[in-house]
């Protein structure tokens, strides 16, 4: 695809051509022709290569005096008459002409204008008749007129019109831009419109070439799959002037990084492929692909850019029967694993990572199935709220419904499903299913409120809609919105994205509450917790855990001061994983608000919590 | 012709810029180009420059491949986008400023 900048690159240098040309600043004209292959076409001006041409021409070529003399032959014309070119030289032009063709010549010669054709016969050294369409011009040369005459074969001429052998500017012109128009569609179609780099389809090529040179020798060679990290966030963020600069300025170091028989293209948004055609070793591959991660990373006054993290995986050519888009795709598996490692690494496609990858595949189907017959449901545990004794709400937890009836937790699912995006109709599903059993639940007795806690994943913040989907939810059921609790981990909001709190402060001001998960184990600094719209954490069942146990001196501090930090900010604090008396009588200690665990319930099925809101009203303390 | 000039030895990380400039032959034209650039690079651009001069005539694929028709052209390869300077190249301030050009305008397509 062009972009509009980019034609108007083409359409400036087109006209920067043609003034060029207007103003003589330009000797040589290259064709590519399919018949003949390249050639270049001189003006006068440029001596040499004009001379070549007019000698190496298959048409014959003379220039005769104002006499009649012929002053010069090319070999073509040598060729057509069957003499040698001295007997040519120096003799009167109707010599050669048959007696019929006087006419034909004083026809020519009556004529002033340019290009004057007659066809007539010219007579061989053998006196055979040669039947040639004989074109003429005037020529100035040093104040002579001179009359420049080309013969054209009748005998082997076709009805193919022979090509253009002098160029005027105008002709000259007209050919630059055919030319410009048939390499720019050239280039469209096999390169990158942004970049300049090779495209997909040349790339394929290029790979495919490299597949069958490999069946005849044991050359190795790489495909690296270079994907920057975070690169929707610069869009996002920065908007796409910033990102295209930035693809660019990829572009630009990656090419300079590599070497000249080295491959890059542009495949994706900011998908990058290299094809290195030799290699010496799985390492030797390695060793480019953290070459390229170090020149990316750098910052640089010299293409005025930060350093962009990126992820590679590479792919070694192996299998003899390897194709491109087999290789693309293992590379772009390697590229995912190092993704999800973290980012800013290389990996390497092996047999293990592909049995990882069939195990992942197989996890998501089995849970897009599971999605699509609505085998999702919701389990529920109670947070207790410490003061009173009293449930003051459930945890919604996924679970996923076997077709033989066999219960999954989460940790062999939720994995799959950040990765492959199922987990943004999971969420949703999850939000359906909680909604509606706390309605259901709150109904018989309407004096008594509960709160039903959801958690959510940064991925369904991408689509931007949240907010009008629970928005949605909570209109249909009629439920009140401070009763529904949402929790994020501290991990989704690291990065305070402008879009995620965006929605996040849109969600807020509907009267949703907004709560941080596994508060502890992450990294969100004090800033965002003043910066979020939230109204509660839960501390992570980790350092809970320790509290109470005469030992664990520093959990208990942790817990203490994340207990005292989130009442300090305003919010109220949730204890997970409470299992023992002795965990629970610190945390009342440490004045938590409220606190869930096998101490009170585990996780249960829908129809068991109205029987558990009746019964559980203080634990076995 | 010169296979490339430059201040000094460079790799293609480390030269800033990398200019390719096609000619013909030994015509006039071609030989007053090559002054220009050449000029130009050692007193504008540094040591920081790669150049190479091809004579269409040898290698006309290689001009083709650079989307050149005509010569003298010279071509900007590094830093992108690839630009090209048609004609002339004595004016001194006008190819610099087509050479050093922040791509300002072309920053602006959408992309993707």
């Amino acid at each position: 695809m062009t972009t509009p900048s980019d034609g108007l690159a083409r359409l400036s240098e087109a006209e920067d051509t043609l003034r060029a040309i207007s103003a003589g600043e330009v000797d040589a004209f290259v064709v590519s022709d399919d018949a003949v292959g390249h050639k270049v076409f001189t003006l006068e001006t440029a001596d040499r290569p004009y001379r070549m041409f007019v000698e190496n021409m298959r048409d014959g070529a003379a220039t005769v005096s104002p006499a009649g003399l012929i002053l010069y032959a090319n070999r073509g014309l040598a060729e057509l008459l069957s003499c040698a070119r001295e007997t040519i030289v120096g003799a009167p032009l109707t010599r050669f002409l048959a007696p019929n063709a006087d006419l034909g010549l004083a026809k020519i010669r009556g004529t002033s204008g340019l290009g004057a054709t007659v066809e007539l016969d010219l007579m061989d050294a053998d006196a055979r008749r040669i039947p040639v369409q004989l074109g003429s011009s005037p020529l100035m040369v040093d104040g002579d007129h001179l009359l420049c005459v080309t013969f054209t074969d009748l005998r082997t001429h076709n009805a193919k019109d022979r090509e253009i052998v002098r160029l005027s500017r105008a002709q000259a012109r007209r050919m630059v831009e055919l030319q410009s128009a048939q390499s720019a569609l050239t280039e469209q179609a096999t390169h990158d419109a942004l970049t300049g780099l090779p495209n997909r389809a040349l790339l394929v090529e290029r790979i495919n070439r490299e597949v069958s040179r490999r069946r005849h020798s044991n050359r190795l060679f790489a495909v690296l799959f270079v994907d920057l990290d975070r690169f929707k966030q610069v869009n996002d963020t920065h908007g796409h002037a910033t990102g295209d600069a930035t693809l660019r300025r990829v572009a630009g170091r990656l090419v300079g990084a590599l070497r000249p028989m080295d491959t890059v293209a542009r495949i994706g948004g900011d998908e990058f492929v290299v094809l290195a055609p030799e290699v010496d070793s799985q390492l030797h591959a390695v060793d480019i692909g953290t070459r390229l991660l170090c020149e990316l990373a750098r910052g640089s006054d010299v293409d005025d850019g930060d350093g962009v993290a990126a992820s590679i995986g590479i792919s070694v050519s192996g299998e003899a029967h390897a194709t491109a888009e087999w290789l693309l795709h293992e590379a772009d598996t390697a590229m995912y694993e190092a993704k999800s490692l973290g980012g800013r690494r290389v990996a390497v496609f092996d047999a293990a990572l592909g049995r990882l990858v069939q195990e992942r595949s197989a996890a998501r189907k089995a849970l897009r199935s599971a999605l699509d017959d609505h085998r999702i449901i919701a389990h529920y545990q109670p947070i207790v709220d410490l003061a009173s004794g009293r449930i003051a709400g459930f945890e919604a937890l996924a679970r996923m419904v076997g077709r033989d009836g066999v219960i999954t937790p989460p940790a062999a699912f939720i994995p799959a499903a950040e990765d492959s995006g199922l987990v943004v109709p999971l969420g949703a599903q999850m939000l359906h299913n909680a909604v509606d059993d706390a309605c259901s639940w709150m109904r018989p007795s309407t004096d008594r409120q509960l709160n039903i806690a959801v958690n959510l994943s940064p991925r369904q913040f991408e689509s931007g809609d949240l907010p009008e989907l629970i928005g949605a939810e909570l209109d249909r059921s009629g439920m009140s919105p401070n009763r529904l609790h949402l929790e994020l981990t501290e991990t989704a909001v690291m990065e305070l994205r402008p879009d995620l709190l965006d929605q996040l402060t849109r969600i807020a001001a509907t009267g949703v509450q907004i709560g941080l998960d596994d508060f502890g184990t992450g990294y969100a600094s004090l800033t965002h917790l003043r910066r979020l719209p939230l109204t509660f954490v839960k501390i992570d069942r980790s350092f809970v855990r320790g509290l109470g146990a005469d030992d664990e001196d520093e959990d208990e501090r942790i817990v203490a001061a994340v207990i005292d930090l989130a009442a300090n900010l305003g919010l109220r604090s949730i204890a997970e994983g409470v299992e023992t008396i002795d965990q629970l009588r610190r945390l009342r200690e440490l004045r938590c608000g409220e606190a869930q665990g096998y101490l009170f319930a585990r996780p249960m099925a829908p129809v068991a919590v109205p029987t558990a809101i009746q019964c559980l009203s203080e634990p076995r303390v | 012709m010169t296979p490339e000039r430059g201040g000094v030895p460079r790799t293609g990380v480390d030269a800033l810029y990398h200019l390719r400039l096609f000619v013909s032959g030994a015509s006039d034209l071609s030989a007053r180009a090559i002054d220009d650039i050449t000029l130009l690079c050692d007193e504008h651009l540094d040591a920081a420059y790669r150049l190479t001069v091809v004579d269409i005539h040898d290698d006309p694929a290689a001009a083709l491949g650079s989307r050149v028709h005509v010569a003298p052209t010279l071509v900007r390869l590094q830093p992108l986008p690839v630009r090209r300077i048609v004609g002339d190249l004595s004016d001194t301030d006008r190819i610099l400023a087509m050479l050093l050009v922040a791509d300002a305008e072309t920053s602006r397509s959408p992309g993707r």
